[in-house]
């Protein structure tokens, strides 16, 4: 600082030290916690679906309950496919899965074709079928893939069917034209996702007919296939929504008292 | 530092004309913050007074359409947020008055710890001067003079900004550069006074 300051060198010094650097950044923080506050809020306005973890026991009829219980198969389902679709070089946009949008079929679709930037280079086979793993030789580094939720290696999961030959029935139509083995494999998973998603189309418009014929589709051409768990558990809704409530005691009583306060301890009770 | 800190993490924000909210933010950060103080809010409460500023920044970014400085489109939306946080200010019962005498406290004690130069504690020491100068400088005159004298706006921007009129902006300005420049002086005298003592 000039060693005889006069006025204009005050006020550069109080510019430079107010607010200070420190600042700068605390309220950067700040703004961004804000700015995803705010858009989690728009997000979540709506839906009824609390965090994952809260307590729903204090819902006083069925309803919100399913459509929290579709909504967290519908998730599951979306990152598995999400994951296995990255796996085999199609990477589905975070924008999807911050908005809350079960990516479908067409989002897929979308991303495959048309956003050459998203494509991503094909990973170094760490699944159980590495017949169906062809590594370009010129792909990229690692380092290029845009930034998302690690893949998770599907055939790493005790849950998946261990098979490694569950290749599709030939019956679903190849969407491309090339005739490896990985080609067939990724249509075969987006055969399913379609199907799956048409199931639970179905089911949030509550054709229940219609959802259980998808997934009886999705059996007889995938009986092993990498979305067995969701299908299995779309079943399993359409079969809770198909029986009478009256055909247990947990759906007597609340067939009889819809809202009692009793209800969130005989829905915990009752679960399996 | 701050301009690596947030070149180093950018975050996915809308973008207009250009522009996105790190780099307004980077740019305007500083302005905002002295001119909402200079609009009469809180210290306590520029903080979040600035961060509203950019969050409407951040909402409205994608309307910006380049014809207006942004620095002055910026000043708009920290004008509209001083003027809330005035309000709210006024509503509050809980607000807290000076005791008498307290503002003519001597600045807060430097704690200089992890940098001894004497240029940073002489730059500190000259900040506190403005400060408190600022503070007690009636709020008409502080909001002109630290516009105009600190942010360097025009006093046609002035004008424009805070609703008066070209010759009001000129008349307070000259009276607080005066006082300005009183102030100067009296700190330089207590300075050398205090040098010279044993």
């Amino acid at each position: 600082m000039n060693p005889h300051p006069d006025g204009s060198d005050y006020l550069a010094a109080f510019r430079r030290e107010r607010p200070g650097a420190y600042a700068r950044r605390r309220n950067w923080r700040a703004l961004k916690r804000r700015i995803a506050m705010t858009a989690t809020t728009a997000t979540t306005a709506d839906h009824v679906d609390p965090p994952d973890g809260e307590d729903d026991e204090g819902s006083p009829s069925d309803a919100p309950d399913l459509r929290r219980l579709l909504t967290a198969v519908g998730l599951t389902f979306a990152i598995a496919a999400s994951a296995l679709l990255m796996i085999r070089g199609v990477s589905v946009g975070l924008t999807a899965t911050r908005d809350h949008h079960v990516p479908t079929m067409e989002a897929v679709d979308q991303a495959r074709p048309s956003s050459p930037h998203r494509v991503t280079p094909a990973r170094p086979a760490r699944s159980a079928r590495p017949s169906t793993q062809t590594l370009p030789e010129s792909s990229p580094p690692e380092i290029d893939r845009p930034p998302g939720p690690t893949p998770i290696p599907v055939t790493a999961s005790p849950r998946r069917s261990p098979d490694p030959n569950a290749t599709p029935a030939p019956a679903e139509p190849t969407r491309s034209a090339s005739p490896t083995t990985g080609a067939v494999t990724t249509d075969a998973l987006a055969a399913e996702t379609r199907l799956l998603a048409e199931a639970r189309r179905a089911l949030a418009e509550d054709d229940l007919a219609a959802a259980l014929a998808a997934l009886q589709q999705h059996a007889r051409k995938f009986p092993t296939g990498a979305l067995q768990e969701e299908r299995l558990a779309y079943e399993a809704i359409v079969r809770c929504r198909q029986a009478p409530p009256s055909s247990t005691p947990a759906g007597r009583f609340f067939e009889r008292y819809p809202s009692s306060p009793h209800g969130p301890r005989v829905r915990a009770a009752c679960r399996p | 530092m701050a301009g690596t800190v947030l070149a180093a993490r950018p975050v996915a924000l809308p973008m207009s004309a250009g522009l996105d909210l790190a780099a307004v933010y980077r740019m305007h950060h500083d302005l905002v913050w002295r001119s909402l103080r200079a609009l009469g809010v809180d210290a306590a409460m520029a903080d979040d007074a600035t961060q509203d500023v950019f969050m409407v920044v951040h909402r409205r970014l994608h309307d910006y359409d380049g014809t207006t400085p942004v620095r002055r489109w910026v000043l708009g939306i920290a004008r509209n947020v001083a003027f809330k946080y005035r309000e709210r200010s006024l509503r509050s019962a809980a607000r807290v008055r000076p005791l008498d005498g307290e503002d003519e406290r001597a600045p807060a004690p430097l704690t200089v710890v992890d940098d001894p130069a004497e240029d940073v504690i002489a730059r500190r020491e000259a900040a506190a001067v403005v400060e408190r100068f600022v503070e007690r400088l009636d709020p008409n005159k502080r909001a002109v003079f630290m516009l105009c004298e600190i942010e360097g706006f025009s006093a046609p921007e002035v004008s424009a900004a805070l609703g008066i009129k070209l010759n009001t902006v000129y008349s307070r300005l000259r009276v607080a550069r005066e006082k300005f420049e009183q102030a100067i002086a009296r700190h330089q005298a207590t300075t050398r006074r205090k040098a010279r003592a044993p």
